[in-house]
């Protein structure tokens, strides 16, 4: 059974009910969300900012909450790393999203944690890169970080990028970019990548390529 | 699904909540938002998703027990509540009404605290009643037009 919103205004029949806030489950709402996440994939690297987004469970941030929202459904399964794990999160997957989380990365269409938990999934437990016929069942990412002001960096180039764009990205390590690299390089294998920090998204398909920067930029920058 | 004079009472918790779910759903908007009303209740409460209106796919079998089939869509009115003290109600309802999606909402909430007695006899028990009413209105109806075939006789030339 899918259920298709066409109209989000409350009747206000009962007194007493909160409503503070705008909804996020509005129609106009959500499809602002998801045209913020086809900008993010059009322009790589570019910030997107949601006008609107649930609010925060900790950890979890309002975008990757929102970006989980109108990407994953019953067939479209989350994955949850442990930091986003807590009984809370596990409610807004299972009610709004409409998604119960899988154990399994490999069965997951979408999988949500900190850099440190994506990356430590390999061979066995290795989330989908897609086959030759079908490189659009590959999993996606949606990494939740710090921020998009400090950090390593990289200049990155390809579809969507007239002129290559630096991107710095807090709350990665070093293994980062090249992971971005050897991904890019799978093309048209591979995963595509969605950085959340706060209600920013920034988009990382497996199209852009990212130059590195050697480690003595990296630590100049800091 | 209850039968005609069903209260929604003395069944396990699972079930009677089932029941009058069932009760809600079916009602008559006019007479619930009517009883609702009368019930003169102010629950605080928040809420976990607004009345929506969507669509339903709607599944049939062939034949009714054959390959399963889509049958088409049907227009459907959601809405879900928690109380303040903590008790979350759900609604779905057919049609396009969110005033009863989100009345059925606060009642389902509201039979699971204290205030249940209360609801059961102001809402749920007047609209089995006028169900099982309109129900046997239909049946009579249905019977004034049966045919009685006394004799039938086949012809095998």
């Amino acid at each position: 059974m899918a259920i298709v919103s066409i109209a989000g205004i409350t009747s206000g029949a009962a007194r007493g009910g909160s409503t503070d806030g705008p909804n996020f489950e509005a129609p106009e709402n959500l499809a602002a969300a998801f045209r913020s996440v086809l900008d993010a994939m059009a322009s790589p690297g570019a910030p997107q900012r949601l006008p609107v987004a649930p609010a925060a469970i900790p950890p979890l941030s309002p975008a990757a909450a929102m970006a989980m929202k109108v990407l994953a459904d019953a067939d479209a399964p989350v994955w949850l790393g442990r930091s986003r794990s807590g009984p809370e999160i596990d409610r807004y997957v299972r009610f709004y999203v409409n998604a119960a989380p899988v154990a399994d990365p490999a069965r997951a269409a979408f999988l949500c944690g900190t850099w440190d938990e994506l990356a430590a999934l390999h061979d066995g437990a290795a989330p989908s890169i897609g086959t030759p016929e079908r490189p659009d069942l590959s999993a996606t990412y949606l990494v939740e970080v710090a921020g998009f002001d400090q950090g390593p960096s990289a200049e990155l180039r390809g579809p969507g990028l007239k002129d290559p764009r630096r991107l710095a990205v807090e709350g990665v390590d070093e293994r980062f970019w090249p992971f971005v690299a050897a991904n890019a390089a799978q093309f048209p294998l591979g995963v595509d990548l969605i950085l959340c920090a706060g209600d920013q998204l920034v988009g990382l398909p497996r199209s852009s390529v990212p130059t590195l920067k050697t480690g003595a930029d990296q630590e100049r920058e800091g | 699904m209850s039968n005609l004079s069903e209260e929604c009472k003395n069944l396990s918790a699972t079930k009677a909540r089932q029941c009058w779910i069932s009760e809600l759903s079916l009602a008559e908007s006019g007479h619930l938002r009517a009883l609702w009303n009368d019930l003169n209740v102010t629950p605080q409460f928040e809420f976990l998703r607004k009345p929506e209106i969507g669509a339903v796919m709607t599944r049939a079998r062939i034949g009714g027990d054959g390959g399963p089939f889509n049958l088409g869509e049907a227009t459907v009115t959601r809405c879900s509540v928690r109380l303040d003290t903590g008790e979350e109600g759900h609604a779905y309802a057919l049609g396009r009404d969110k005033q009863k999606a989100e009345i059925s909402a606060l009642c389902d909430a509201l039979l699971q605290t204290a205030a249940a007695e209360r609801v059961q006899a102001g809402v749920i028990a007047p609209l089995a009643e006028q169900r099982a009413a309109r129900s046997d209105v239909a049946a009579r109806k249905a019977a004034a037009t049966k045919v009685e075939f006394f004799t039938m006789t086949r012809g095998d030339d």
